[in-house]
């Protein structure tokens, strides 16, 4: 009998969710375009720093060896320092998750319904989140399935109908920022989108087959595949300062799309993307975020009853996050600090506990191999 | 408009949710799911009132600004 | 709703044993029990019987007598216009007056292998066989001086004749179709499945209405844990009269609350031949010509058996289409409603400048004259069904003139509207299976379109696609049967590979969930 709950997801479908949630909110976002004509090259060294950290990512989950990943944490931090561990976790998943309704709510905002108020949009968005997340993630991985066909066959389609008026000398001058400036955005990118994968941690354990070492590093080329496409579509189109002068980059560069002379200001496509993709970042932010909540108030199994109080506290959360749209991207200049010890300290010290209680286990069996019988 | 969509919102959670899985449920988790729904409802309804709750972004900004002295 | 005053779950079960308790008591009384034995003497059982049916006219009693030896008397009962009477004429009134042969000592065992010529002759002690048999067609034979009477079957009642179902007609391919005899139905299948395996087994649902039903799959292919899955939920089932097999579908459905169903339906013996030769169950009910087959699968919203009795490339253009239907029905009035409301820039400015002017003077919102125009398609959808046949033509002028012409002119609906409503309930037409699901989710999607355009429109889109990713039928989802969405599979459902495709592979890997054991078919 096979209900969709009984196969376990398979080491590809985790890739196409990797790629799915990195696409997630750069797809209308933009990627940071503080460089502009340089922005594809940053994108390139954010993804070679990307590459140790995301190392750590799979080395912990080799570590752990498939068991679940907060029972591992519990078991090597023991009682109170693992809670904590847990708690800085979930609380940075939920915050994701709230960020990015926010995002997709004053894009909607700005973009097409400025006199609807937000918080109808952020509880439909979020209810339907909730609804992918509670169908677990087996579900979620078959939606990422379509999803990312879906995402991937509009951005094709956006690129084939702007190429009449894509100028390649709007890459020109190559290298004009200076190299600070240059890591800067790097790091900026690193944070915000390829860090944010440490949202799949909890969730690599589901892949029963496949080693994670794979998985994060094959996520990792075709998502940054993926978003150099974007970023060299929006500055081959736009031109570098319109680029970084916009708030939604990818939805500008949709507007002057056309198709044959009949079919124009088809933006609302890029919204289709924007969607599917949100709802599989937010629903995979709530999925860990609720793992690892039931961890905590010891309910392992019955994820679907703390659900709608995640729920809720999202929703607080995503009305409280900001102010207005303008702090909400000035904060984006905030966010790699704020991310830092979420995306790498933790990660590294729980890596480095995985090591030491790997390396003392070894040793201890060492020492009872050696023992005289 | 909006407070009818939040009680509406709240109230549906309750009754569809939490009454038919009552029993499933232990009594601390069962105090836990009403206490956090009470309190995320009472925020977001003052918020919509007007009360000037502080931003988590600007308390990130300030946190910030005062840790890494960006 | 939830209602504070309601009683708790335990007073509300103690009130339904109650009542269970009282009923079971008054059938008692009627002696349908279970345990209730006949008594030796003929007098009381005779006495008993007409007790149980008095006040029912069509019992007629047949008093006889042997010619031979006097002290022999029978009482014959049966329900008149149910039997054959000539059947009872030969079979058992002529071999139990003329026969001169002295009975053993053991009469009804006599009797039924040495006397009567009757081809089914049942013995029994229990009431409740001699009450369902007399109701079911049966004659009863009361012995003197035994506890034993003689169930006799003489049923010959009117029906239906072996028609083409209406709602499942095709172009060119078998035209035989079930009717309401249970035993008709299974002759019908087994004409097409010559084999050992086919098994059949019987059970009744119903405590009033007793009514036979069977389970009949292929033994070799069928899946032992569907198979029971199935029985158990059968088993549960505890309700006064079951009339159709829908009662069954709902009783045993996954998920109570979606619009989707979980059990297959069909009239045509041959779709349910060739499902049982996919390792599905069917369960067939006396007295409805619908039969059930599970598990069901979505894509099977979008199959016809006629698919494998025409030519590839038609069936696989015309399931594509069904498909196609099935999306523009449920998305073309939130889709236009989305346009017309929100992203007007979306439409060339042409189409935009006739439409504002067709809309110029129209009293209501775009999203409740929507609402409204599908709410009268669906009024003149459902009369047409069950209006009789002398008032069509009226009716369907007084639809297509005073609704669609009249109210146009009068400014009360614009025209592309009707258009809309059109196009939605024609392809609406191209799956008759999903009619309701179609109905429950077109309103979905078109609030959600009304309220937040195209982005509402798309999350009421996700919503339904992670609903039907949730779908089950018995323990097998309906979207990914096999467990996972491969494109090859959706390649092998969304059109027909030709036939000589599927000897050289496995037919339908997918189904192997389905089907305990897959023997790959072989090209001879």
């Amino acid at each position: 009998m096979k209900t969709i709950h009984d196969n376990p997801v398979s080491s590809r479908e985790m890739v196409r969710m990797i790629i799915l949630f990195v696409f997630g909110s750069s797809v209308v976002m933009g990627v940071n375009p503080r460089t502009m004509q340089d922005a594809w090259i940053c994108l390139l060294i954010a993804a070679a720093i990307s590459v140790p950290v995301f190392f750590i990512y799979a080395r912990i989950m080799h570590l752990m060896d498939g068991k679940d990943f907060f029972t591992c944490v519990l078991d090597w931090f023991g009682g109170i320092p693992g809670r904590i561990v847990i708690a800085l976790l979930v609380w940075y998943y939920l915050y994701l998750a709230a960020v990015v309704v926010r995002n997709f709510s004053e894009f909607m905002e700005i973009v097409a319904m400025p006199e609807t108020p937000q918080i109808p949009m952020m509880i439909s968005f979020l209810l339907v989140s909730a609804y992918l997340c509670k169908s677990r993630i087996q579900v979620i991985s078959q939606w990422s399935i379509v999803g990312l066909c879906i995402t991937v066959g509009i951005m094709i389609i956006t690129v084939l109908s702007t190429v009449a008026s894509m100028r390649p000398q709007n890459l020109l001058p190559i290298l004009e920022h200076s190299p600070p400036v240059m890591m800067k955005s790097s790091f900026e990118i690193f944070a915000f989108p390829f860090a944010e994968c440490v949202v799949f941690l909890p969730l690599i354990s589901a892949a029963k087959h496949g080693s994670p070492y794979k998985v994060f590093f094959k996520g990792l080329f075709y998502s940054t595949l993926v978003l150099m496409v974007i970023i060299l579509r929006n500055v081959l189109t736009l031109g570098p300062q319109l680029m970084e002068a916009e708030y939604f980059p990818s939805y500008s560069c949709a507007r002057i799309m056309e198709i044959g002379s009949f079919l124009s200001r088809i933006e609302g496509t890029i919204s289709i993307n924007f969607i599917v993709s949100g709802l599989t970042k937010t629903s995979l932010c709530l999925y860990s975020g609720a793992l690892g909540l039931a961890k905590l108030l010891n309910v392992p199994n019955k994820l679907d009853l703390i659900i709608m109080p995640i729920f809720l506290f999202v929703l607080m959360l995503c009305a409280l996050s900001y102010t207005d749209a303008v702090q909400m991207f000035n904060f984006l200049d905030f966010y790699p600090f704020y991310a830092l010890p979420f995306q790498v300290i933790v990660p590294v010290v729980i890596w480095l506990v995985g090591e030491w209680k790997a390396h003392s286990k070894k040793t201890s069996s060492v020492q009872t191999a050696s023992q005289p019988s | 408009m909006i407070y009818v969509i939040l009680v509406v919102l709240f109230a549906g959670i309750l009754c569809i949710d939490y009454i038919p899985r009552r029993q499933v449920m232990t009594r601390p988790l069962r105090l836990w799911y009403l206490g956090v729904c009470l309190f995320c409802f009472a925020v977001l309804m003052l918020d919509q009132v007007g009360v000037p709750f502080p931003r988590i972004g600007t308390v990130l900004i300030w946190m910030i600004q005062k840790i890494f002295g960006v | 709703m939830w209602n504070p005053f309601r009683p708790k779950q335990e007073e509300k079960q103690k009130r339904i044993d109650e009542a269970l308790s009282r009923s079971t008591e008054r059938s008692k009384a009627t002696g349908q029990s279970q345990e209730e034995v006949l008594s030796p003497s003929m007098e009381e059982n005779c006495r008993r019987f007409e007790e149980l049916f008095r006040d029912n006219d069509t019992i007629i009693c047949r008093k006889i007598q042997n010619a031979c030896y006097p002290w022999l008397e029978y009482r014959l009962y049966y329900s008149d216009g149910m039997v054959n009477t000539s059947l009872l004429h030969d079979g058992v009134l002529r071999p139990l007056v003329e026969s001169n042969e002295k009975p053993g000592r053991d009469l009804a065992e006599s009797l039924s292998k040495q006397i009567l010529t009757a081809s089914d002759v049942q013995i029994s002690e229990k009431w409740k066989d001699v009450c369902d048999g007399v109701t079911y067609g049966d004659a009863i034979l009361f012995l003197p001086h035994s506890s034993r009477a003689l169930i006799l079957s003489a049923k010959n009642f009117q029906l239906r004749g072996v028609d083409e179902p209406e709602n499942e007609r095709i172009l060119s391919g078998p035209r035989e179709g079930f009717n309401e005899s249970l035993l008709n139905n299974l002759t019908l299948i087994r004409r097409r499945l010559r084999t050992h395996d086919l098994k059949l087994k019987f059970r009744t649902f119903g405590r009033r209405t007793q009514t036979k039903a069977c389970v009949c799959y292929l033994d070799s292919l069928v899946n032992k844990n569907i198979l029971k899955l199935l029985e158990d939920r059968l088993n549960n089932i505890d309700i006064d009269g079951v009339l159709d097999t829908n009662y069954l579908s709902e009783l045993t459905r996954d998920s109570a609350l979606s619009p989707f169903r979980s059990t297959g339906y069909t009239e045509r013996p041959d779709v349910v031949a060739a499902k049982l030769l996919e390792g599905r169950i069917a369960i067939f009910l006396d007295g409805t010509p619908v039969v059930l087959t599970v598990p069901y699968l979505f894509i099977e919203n979008f199959q016809s058996s006629e698919d494998y009795y025409l030519n590839f490339f038609y069936t696989s253009f015309s399931r594509m289409l069904r498909i196609l239907g099935f999306f523009m029905t449920i998305t073309v009035p939130g889709f236009y409603i989305a346009i017309v409301a929100f992203h007007h820039e979306m439409l060339p400015t042409p189409l935009l400048i006739n439409i504002a002017s067709e809309r110029t003077g129209v009293p209501l919102p775009a999203a409740a004259e929507a609402f409204i125009m599908l709410i009268v398609f669906d009024i003149l959808r459902e009369t047409g069904v069950r209006m009789p046949s002398n008032v069509g033509q009226a009716l369907s002028i007084v639809g297509a003139l005073v609704i669609g012409q009249a109210a146009v002119e009068a400014r009360l609906v614009a025209a592309p509207m009707i258009i809309i409503v059109g196009i939605t309930g024609i392809t609406a037409l191209l799956v008759p299976r999903m009619s309701a699901p179609i109905i429950f989710v077109r309103i979905f999607i078109l609030i959600g379109a009304s309220v937040f355009g195209l982005f509402g429109m798309m999350l009421t889109l996700c919503t339904l696609f992670i609903h039907m990713l949730n779908l089950d039928s018995f323990g097998v989802s309906q979207l990914t049967p096999s467990g996972k969405l491969q494109f090859q599979q959706i390649k092998d459902m969304a059109i027909r590979a030709p036939w000589w495709k599927m000897i050289q592979l496995p037919k339908r890997t997918a189904w192997s969930t389905i089907r305990q054991k897959t023997p790959p078919r072989r090209k001879e």
